[in-house]
């Protein structure tokens, strides 16, 4: 069995469908890359899986976990986390402070072993800070850890919002255009960072990106999304000669006159 | 011919204890007024709610204080009626407010202006009108504590050492606890906190326990120095969304600060401003406000919202 088993996922807006029957499983261990148009619907796929939205038809299989049958904020607690093309986070929380809500789902101290000081609420309380702080290192965030999110460049504040969905130790990670307004040379770095989150925190990678040679380069296998729909699926190779996705990015050639 | 102008009272170069006296009443009374704005900005901040109905809610907890007192002491009855107070808080989140959470602004103040009415309604339909004696109870009552002329009464002082408490207890829970961690993460951003396991529901009402908590210790502190009618908290509310507004309404640090500015000034007014004049306290304070949020609109401690455009 696949980690994560999308079946028939379909949902609509009103009259407009976004998502149509859209199945593909994920391997443990894999990186996988979801592509497609503006408006495909990929971004949509991450809000079912998250809970933000709720699918017409559809499951979403996690492990053992139907995610359609948990409230949003129960789904980290099974492992899956997330980042978004537009930052959604803590702006006036320090990027330490923002690591430490990140670990919420797996903290247990209660307000009395908080306010009392209790040794159960201290040794989570460090042991949250020492995980925040070897991702911190590993992201080379640390120099940064207690300043504002709010006034970090943006580039930075995207790898805080990868840091955040790190701390929680996720399984399966969804990235939502992380090389959205990097530069070319930061855009080499996440190839390496987003293999080293498989090879060093052995995370499944779920990848929705715009940038092509990003999602060649790091991706086992891409899925690709037009209108709702998948049109195709396979290894980086195949997916760039498919014919379907070709004409999805470029259009349909003209007819050949006789 | 020249102009002059006659104060009520001897100029504070002339009596510096008049002075003196009147500034430090005045922070005793900002004190009351600094509770109950703490607890509005905690519900703005993290619900983008104007609470309207909070001095009533409060009015309504201290008349539970007061029912409480005929069966048993004043401390116990008194952590009894925050205690239901905070549960009535959550509930009222949970049921009256959430289901117009995502409506127009002006939907959820319609709705705070009604809770208003109704504790009003509620408290005087249950305790009529007659006014309540109401304290002062055990350690705020006593002779006042004098230091040369300038004397403060055990009350006042009371009032200010609870009013120390609770920022102290706020500053504890939101800087130094799990919770206060999520309460802060929920008020920020609702979308990141689901994602990141927070459940904001829960959040949201514990907010607005927490808030009306703080409205119900306002309200035994305001009927010990006013006495206790249903007319006794809206003055005081009055002066706390001031002081709010003065302070940047989204800062608790500002809420206290305005709130004891407000006391100063209307203090200082009612001295020395003459009678003829009228009663003009109410005036002054609130001309104070103006010409600060003309200098500083998002008011003295409030973060000004940029948007990148």
């Amino acid at each position: 069995m696949s980690l994560l088993e999308v079946d028939s996922l379909s949902i609509q807006f009103g009259g407009l469908v976004a998502l149509d029957g859209v199945s593909f499983e994920v391997e443990a261990g894999a990186i996988m890359g979801l592509i497609g148009p503006n408006g495909a619907g990929k971004t949509t796929v991450f809000n079912c899986m998250t809970g933000v939205y709720v699918p017409t038809a559809g499951s979403i299989t996690f492990e053992e976990h139907d995610l359609l049958q948990m409230q949003p904020h129960q789904i980290i607690g099974t492992g899956v986390a997330r980042t978004f093309q537009n930052l959604e986070l803590f702006g006036s929380m320090s990027v330490l402070e923002n690591l430490l809500v990140g670990q919420h789902s797996s903290m247990r101290a209660n307000l009395l072993d908080c306010l009392l000081r209790l040794p159960r609420a201290v040794n989570e309380q460090r042991q949250a800070r020492d995980r925040a702080g070897e991702v911190l290192e590993f992201l080379n965030l640390s120099e940064h850890r207690d300043v504002p999110v709010a006034g970090l460049p943006f580039g930075l504040k995207k790898r805080v919002e990868l840091a955040r969905a790190l701390v929680s130790s996720p399984r399966l990670i969804l990235l939502d255009e992380p090389a959205n307004g990097l530069s070319h040379e930061e855009v080499n770095d996440l190839i390496e960072l987003i293999r080293s989150l498989r090879d060093e925190f052995l995370v499944t990678v779920l990848l929705v990106e715009h940038h092509m040679g990003l999602v060649m380069a790091v991706s086992d296998k891409v899925s690709v999304l037009d209108f709702g729909r998948k049109i195709a699926e396979g290894t980086p190779n195949e997916v760039q000669q498919n014919p379907a996705v070709i004409e999805a990015y470029l259009g349909a050639p003209r007819a050949q006159p006789e | 011919m020249s102009i002059v102008v006659v104060l009520a009272s001897a100029p504070p170069w002339e009596d510096p204890t008049l002075f003196a006296q009147q500034i430090l009443s005045g922070i005793a009374s900002g004190s009351l007024f600094a509770i109950l704005a703490l607890a509005i900005v905690m519900i703005y901040r993290s619900t983008s709610v104007l609470n309207f109905g909070q001095g009533e809610m409060g009015l309504f907890g201290t008349f539970i204080a007061w029912s409480f007192m005929t069966r048993m002491d004043f401390w116990p009855a008194f952590f009894l009626a925050i205690l239901v107070a905070a549960v009535l808080g959550a509930a009222l989140e949970r049921f009256i407010l959430r289901p117009v959470a995502d409506a127009p602004v002006l939907n959820s103040i319609v709705v705070t202006l009604g809770l208003f009415i109704v504790f009003n309604g509620l408290s005087l339909w249950i305790w009529g009108s007659q006014p309540k004696g109401f304290g002062p109870f055990s350690v705020f009552k006593g002779a006042p504590t004098c230091v040369g002329d300038v004397c403060i009464g055990r009350l006042s002082i009371g009032i200010l050492v609870v009013t120390l408490v609770i920022m102290v207890l706020l500053y504890l829970l939101f800087q130094h606890t799990r919770l206060g961690l999520a309460l802060r993460a929920t008020a920020q951003n609702r979308t990141a906190s689901r994602l990141v396991g927070v459940p904001v529901g829960n959040m949201l009402s514990i907010g607005w326990g927490l808030a009306a908590a703080v409205g119900a210790v306002a309200g035994v502190m305001a009927a010990q120095s006013l006495s206790l009618t249903t007319g006794t908290m809206f003055a005081v509310l009055l002066f706390a969304f001031a002081a709010a507004v003065l302070g940047g309404l989204d800062s608790p640090v500002g809420a206290v600060v305005g709130g004891i500015t407000i006391g100063v000034v209307k203090n200082l007014a009612g001295t020395y401003v003459p009678p003829e004049v009228g009663s003009v306290d109410l005036a002054v304070a609130f001309l104070v406000i103006i010409l600060v949020l003309m200098v500083r609109p998002t008011g003295l401690f409030g973060r000004r919202a940029v948007r990148r455009v």
